[in-house]
């Protein structure tokens, strides 16, 4: 409550997924200054990539949007996109922040959407960004841009300036909260599972762009060649409650297992689908009701076990499933058209870098509690989007009781 | 009829992705002439700052002049615009952005005639509506700065201690005598692995020792709950004494009971068979006999009756073994499940380390559930081990039956006096996703095993996350009601009742999702009466009244009926 | 039947499929943002429709529905959120119900209950809003305008017209 002589600090916000931007509305409502950081060129993090969300089977965007957009017109909140955290230094009590912000190219607030930039560009940088980004621009892939020059002179509402440079810039804070999620992760040391070796062993996420209503195939589901996969498996806890990988549970994957089976099935209900698994971890709010309807049904076929060997058929056919049937202990071999891969995901925090690194424990993720920095959400620890949003509104809260009580 | 809200109109041609189709001159022309059109502007692109603050000096009179635009849609940049205006002084009330390039040119490109028509239309749709348009109603709330904690588990603890710190004053009140919750039931608590007062001292300490900021009222009976977010009334009695409170944001904490088995596995009927909750009687005893232990998971839940899963009792019984394990290292344990239930990291651990330490699992399947043998004493317990197909009798001294949470029996009661929806199990239903403690009443907050059976350490969080947004609420000063909810940011049309004409039916209040509606004597009729912080302009009132008497004035009947009008008038 | 064959003994004369006018109440929470991504799609559609963003379809009474057919309407589309999805504590379904209760009343007053169409989260993405658009528009510009008699005999049974 008593201010300090000094003025109240800004509050960095690391991540714009659904915890970063929870934790950044709670705080700016409460009345803070936040500066949101998102490395990506739009907000939402991976649920922005997601087709439905369980518990609701509802879209993922619709109730990620609104918030969203609260987000963009709040007047407390500072929106850095393309921005990483490179450094962050202690000092008196507050912390320095050095981030790191990727040129836009084009100016959000002029581009008007015409799309006349798109087929000037010789090496089909420029694209309308991704279907459900709010707000809506055109973006350059700073990666693919030559620099040549040939779009500038076509925006009508000059928009567009490749000139822009990396830029450097520091922020005082008062506190972090970090809300750097997860990300997909290439599992092909583990050769087992044979992730690598055929177009359609598709992780948990690729699977899910693969066949979002708002992907390429419209919802429809097919394998990565085109065709109509008549047999899916899902094997859970791949690189996940593994020793050689991620000991800890993904906390996610039982749950996306049936909610991707089950849009498979009512999509598609001639494809078979089967999820092998070790424990079936629906024990969330409304999570085993979910399970029983769609495993009710009996449309899809529970098995439990862990996969041995996964690989490609020798004349490209399908992809073998190996798997131990537990009532007769034989081995046996499935064949299958597509394989998701759920389990490993890696908490994103540490990835490219190693001036962070050391914040995280030795499975990768954060640690409880540092001076000043409340991490929340995935990059915590596994959870779903609930958890998260709750874990985001304790640290916002932490925030306040931190200042609070170092003031006195 | 109609309005002297003068209207002026600006089209964007958006250096021509409008104006390559749509024949704005045609446009200009059908419109100029247009009832309520004052006057007439055709700009490049009305969302660059340039046009805006032509658009803006346009406008002398803000409360007067309704604004249409006819540009783009609204999440391209009408958005964009309106908020920019806002900046400027008019509100969004008062513009109407009309879209004319998503909705018309962009979709017809080919027919540039049809589209032309279109747009005609669209724009005079936008005119009728704002012509039609009348200024919402508005209360300004100013939140009470306490807050109301019904429970004093880790929960409500919890909410109250970080209230407290953030300088609202609390009023937390349990019906049982001392806090802590079922938490005080239990010796050491997983998985950190502390004593149950070690796990709440700290917290407890901030709550007695706030110098009154939080008001405690153990052993106390809620009476009755009134208001609406930012001034509710509580009265409830504490010993001899009746109170009654006005708090601006209520925290639900009242937990969940533990499931008694019901005879189940011959529980209460034959000696060595317990539950979860009594063998942690028999650890703060410090009396526990017999050192073959065979725990039994899903008791009475994860089926037909009750088909959910309570989260808690697999860890629970993880921590149980494990203790069994550290009165007698030469114990043997098993656990007969049908799924451990220990999702992330922290949970996972605490499974492997039980298994490192000899804890043996066993699955058995729903349909053939384990059977309790024994004639006074347990004897043994036969199961069919779902993972190698075989029968297997396994010897024991005692079998622990873990039993899920449930819902209080005083729910609904509860539900009713706080206006809250119940699941269909019977737990407090929130808005879920992005606003998982939120409940359908405003400024009414659920956490922990009363949402949802959950562990301390997530019951602790979702008491924080809790006092977090009850700060929201009550710190953010007076502010307009249709502002209040954190669920949205934008500003809404909110229903009205024409006292007038409504014969009190009651049509709305049954319909009303928020409980908004309700009858009140107003010159001795019934009339119904909005609350305004309760409402959420869904517009469900307006399609039930059988005299059109409850309206959203931003959207009214007779705006619609215009807009039809204009759609309809060219070429008839 | 018979009505509907003296229907286009009517209007022949005067319009094609072209002519007819459509209304869709999208709800601003899903099928208007299908809606707009049509339009960034640049999806060629037919001409014939004209949204009306509303907040949520349960704000779409009945009355606005048959005001619509009295006023000169051909179709009237009411798109909204998955039911009981809705923003607004599941006020979709109970209006979703009343809804599909007309249609068969709008079949004895001799008006096609096709013509009243209905979605319910199914529209939130481009494709998916443009399809809908597409084959309602169609099958409303296969049918003949509503006929003068059905309009004024919906016009005599709507309480709210006569205020007017
Ligand atoms: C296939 C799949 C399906 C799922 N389905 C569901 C579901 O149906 N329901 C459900 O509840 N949950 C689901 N989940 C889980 C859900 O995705 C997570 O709970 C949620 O995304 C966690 O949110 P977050 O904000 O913590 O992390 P993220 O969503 O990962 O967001 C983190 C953000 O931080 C950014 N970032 C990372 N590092 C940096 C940095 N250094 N600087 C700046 N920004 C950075 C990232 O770009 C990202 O935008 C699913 C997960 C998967 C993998
Ligand atoms: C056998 C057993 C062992 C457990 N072991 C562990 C463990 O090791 N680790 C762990 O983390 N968790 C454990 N738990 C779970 C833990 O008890 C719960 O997570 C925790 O108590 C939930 O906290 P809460 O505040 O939501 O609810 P509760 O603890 O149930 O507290 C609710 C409070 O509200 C009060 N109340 C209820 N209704 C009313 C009303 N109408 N009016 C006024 N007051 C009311 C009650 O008196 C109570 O004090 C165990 C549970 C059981 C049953
Ligand atoms: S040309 Fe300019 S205004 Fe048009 S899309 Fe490209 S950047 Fe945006
Ligand atoms: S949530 Fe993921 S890691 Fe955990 S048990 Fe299920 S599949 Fe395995
Ligand atoms: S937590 Fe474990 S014991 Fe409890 S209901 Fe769920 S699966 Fe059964
Ligand atoms: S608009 Fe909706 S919330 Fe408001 S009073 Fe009417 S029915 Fe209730
Ligand atoms: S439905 Fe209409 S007439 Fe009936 S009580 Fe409500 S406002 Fe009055």
């Amino acid at each position: 409550m008593t201010k300090d002589s000094k003025v109240q600090l800004p509050v960095l916000v690391a991540g714009g997924g659904v915890a970063g931007i929870s934790a950044a509305l709670d705080l700016a409502r409460a009345g803070k200054t936040v500066h949101l950081i998102e490395r990506k060129a739009s907000l939402g993090g991976q649920v922005a990539s997601l087709d439905k969300l369980y518990p609701t089977d509802h879209c993922a965007f619709c109730p990620l949007w609104t918030e969203i957009r609260s987000c963009v017109l709040h007047k407390n909140i500072v929106l850095h996109t393309l921005t990483e955290i490179r450094t962050v230094e202690e000092i008196d009590g507050s912390l320095e922040v050095r981030l790191a912000q990727s040129p836009r190219y084009i100016d959000a607030s002029r581009c008007i959407l015409c799309g006349r930039c798109v087929p000037k560009c010789p090496v089909s940088a420029i694209s309308s960004g991704p279907e459900h980004a709010y707000p809506q621009t055109y973006v350059i892939d700073p990666q693919a841009c030559t620099r040549c020059g040939d779009c500038v002179d076509i925006c009508p509402t000059a928009a567009i300036d490749i000139t822009g440079e990396l830029s450097q810039s520091t922020i005082l804070a008062g506190e972090i909260i970090w809300a750097t999620g997860f990300q997909d992760v290439d599992i092909s040391p583990l050769e087992d599972y044979g992730y690598g070796t055929h177009p359609n062993i598709l992780t948990s996420l690729e699977f899910e762009e693969l066949t979002a209503e708002s992907g390429v195939n419209k919802g429809a589901i097919l394998t990565r060649n085109g065709a109509k996969p008549k047999r899916i498996a899902f094997i859970q806890c791949a690189g996940a409650r593994d020793l050689r990988l991620f000991p800890y549970c993904s906390a996610v994957c039982c749950m996306h297992a049936l909610k991707q089976a089950q849009w498979v099935k009512r999509r598609s209900p001639e494809i078979e689908c089967t999820i092998f698994y070790t424990d079936l971890r629906a024990e969330g709010r409304h999570y085993y009701t979910y399970y029983l309807r769609e495993i009710g049904s009996g449309a899809i076929e529970l098995l439990r076990s862990r996969p041995g060997l996964i690989y490609t058929l020798p004349d490209g056919s399908g992809i073998a499933v190996t798997y131990e049937d537990t009532s007769t202990q034989k081995r046996l071999i499935r064949v299958y058209d597509m394989v998701v891969l759920n389990g490993a995901l890696k908490p994103s925090l540490t990835s490219g870098q190693p001036d962070l690194a050391g914040l995280t424990d030795e499975e990768g993720l954060m640690k409880g509690s540092y001076s000043r920095m409340y991490p929340c959400g995935f990059c915590r620890e596994p959870m779903d989007v609930e958890a998260s949003v709750v874990q985001a509104s304790a640290a916002s809260l932490e925030v306040f009781l931190g200042g609070s009580s170092h003031g006195k | 009829m109609g309005n002297d809200r003068s209207i002026r109109c600006f089209l964007c041609r958006c250096h021509g992705e409008i104006s390559r189709v749509i024949d704005l001159d045609e446009v200009a022309r059908a419109l100029k002439s247009h009832p309520g059109v004052r006057s007439l502007d055709v700009r490049n692109s009305l969302c660059l700052e340039e046009d805006m603050d032509v658009l803006a000096s346009r406008v002398e009179d803000p409360d007067a002049t309704g604004l249409v635009l006819g540009a783009c849609s609204l999440y391209a940049r009408g958005d964009r615009i309106r908020t920019a205006l806002e900046e400027k002084g008019i509100s969004p009330d008062t513009v109407e952005v009309v879209d004319i390039r998503e909705g018309c040119s962009w979709i017809h490109h080919g027919q540039p005639r049809e589209a032309t028509t279109k747009a005609i239309d669209l724009l005079r749709m936008g005119v009728a509506l704002q012509r039609h348009r009348e200024n919402p109603d508005e209360v300004m709330v100013d939140p009470v700065r306490e807050v109301f904690v019904l429970g004093a588990g880790p929960a409500g603890i919890s909410a109250a201690a970080s209230l407290v710190r953030l300088g609202v004053r609390v009023h937390l009140l349990d019906r049982a005598k001392s806090p802590g919750g079922l938490l005080n039931l239990v010796k050491r608590i997983a998985p950190e692995d502390v004593t149950s007062d070690e796990y709440l001292s700290q917290k407890q300490q901030t709550i007695f020792a706030s110098n009154g900021g939080v008001s405690h009222y153990p052993g106390a009976k809620l009476i009755s709950a009134h208001g609406s977010a930012g001034d509710f009334t509580i009265s409830f009695s504490s010993g001899k004494t009746e109170h009654a409170i006005r708090v601006g944001a209520v925290i639900v904490a009242t937990g969940a009971k533990i499931l008694m088995p019901d005879g189940l596995y011959r529980h209460g009927n034959l000696e060595g068979v317990l539950t979860g909750i009594e063998l942690e009687r028999r650890f703060k005893a410090g009396q526990l006999e017999g050192n073959r232990v065979v725990f039994i998971q899903c008791v009475g839940v994860r089926d037909r009756k009750r088909p959910y899963c309570s989260a808690i009792c697999c860890i629970v019984s993880l921590k149980q073994a494990c203790q069994v394990l550290d009165v007698d290292p030469q114990a043997e344990v098993f656990v007969l499940h049908r799924d451990i239930m220990c999702p992330g990291s922290v949970l996972e651990k605490y499974y492997r380390d039980a298994m490192a330490r000899g804890v043996r699992f066993l699955r058995y399947e729903q349909d053939r559930p384990p059977v309790v043998l024994g004639d006074e004493n347990v004897d043994s317990v036969e199961v069919y081990d779902a993972l190698t197909s075989e029968m297997r009798r396994i010897k024991a001294d005692l079998v622990v039956l873990s039993t899920p949470l449930a819902p209080h029996d005083d729910a609904g009661r509860i539900a009713e006096l706080f206006g809250l929806n119940r699941d269909e199990h019977g737990f407090y239903e929130v808005r879920t996703l992005m606003h998982p403690l939120e409940t359908k009443r405003e400024g009414v907050f659920v956490c922990g095993s009363a949402r949802w059976p959950v562990l301390g350490r997530s019951a602790v969080l979702q008491g924080e996350a809790a006092a977090m947004k009850a700060y929201e609420l009550i710190s953010r000063g007076t502010l307009a009601a249709s502002r209040l909810s954190t669920y949205r940011e934008r500003k809404f049309s909110l229903a009205r009742v024409d006292h007038e004409a409504c014969t009190g039916c009651g049509n709305c209040v049954a319909v009303c999702p928020y409980d908004a509606c309700s009858l009140e004597k107003k010159e001795g009729a019934l009339k119904s009466t909005v609350n305004l912080i309760r409402c959420s302009g869904c517009g469900s009132c307006v399609s039930v009244c059988p005299n059109g008497s409850i309206q959203l004035p931003g959207h009214s009947a007779m705006a619609i009926g215009e807009m039809l009008k204009a759609v309809c008038e060219q070429g008839s | 039947m018979t009505d509907r064959t003296e229907d286009s003994g009517n209007i022949q004369v005067v319009l094609e499929g072209a002519g007819r006018k459509i209304v869709v109440f999208a709800c601003t929470w899903c099928a208007l943002i299908g809606a707009d991504g049509a339009g960034k799609k640049r999806i060629s559609l037919p001409a014939t429709f004209r949204v009306i963003p509303v907040e949520c379809i349960s704000r779409v009474e009945a009355d606005a529905v048959i005001r619509a057919f009295t006023s000169g309407i051909d179709g009237v589309a009411v798109m909204g959120c998955h039911l009981g999805g809705c923003r607004h504590n599941g006020a979709n379904l109970r209006s979703a119900r009343k809804l599909e209760l007309l249609k068969p009343l709008l079949d004895t007053v001799g008006i096609d209950s096709r013509r009243l169409f209905t979605s319910y989260g199914t529209a939130h993405e481009y494709h998916q809003f443009a399809q809908a658009i597409e084959s309602f528009c169609s099958q409303i510009g296969e049918m003949p305008p509503v006929s003068a008699w059905s309009r004024s005999f919906v016009r005599a049974m709507s309480a709210r017209g006569e205020n007017e």
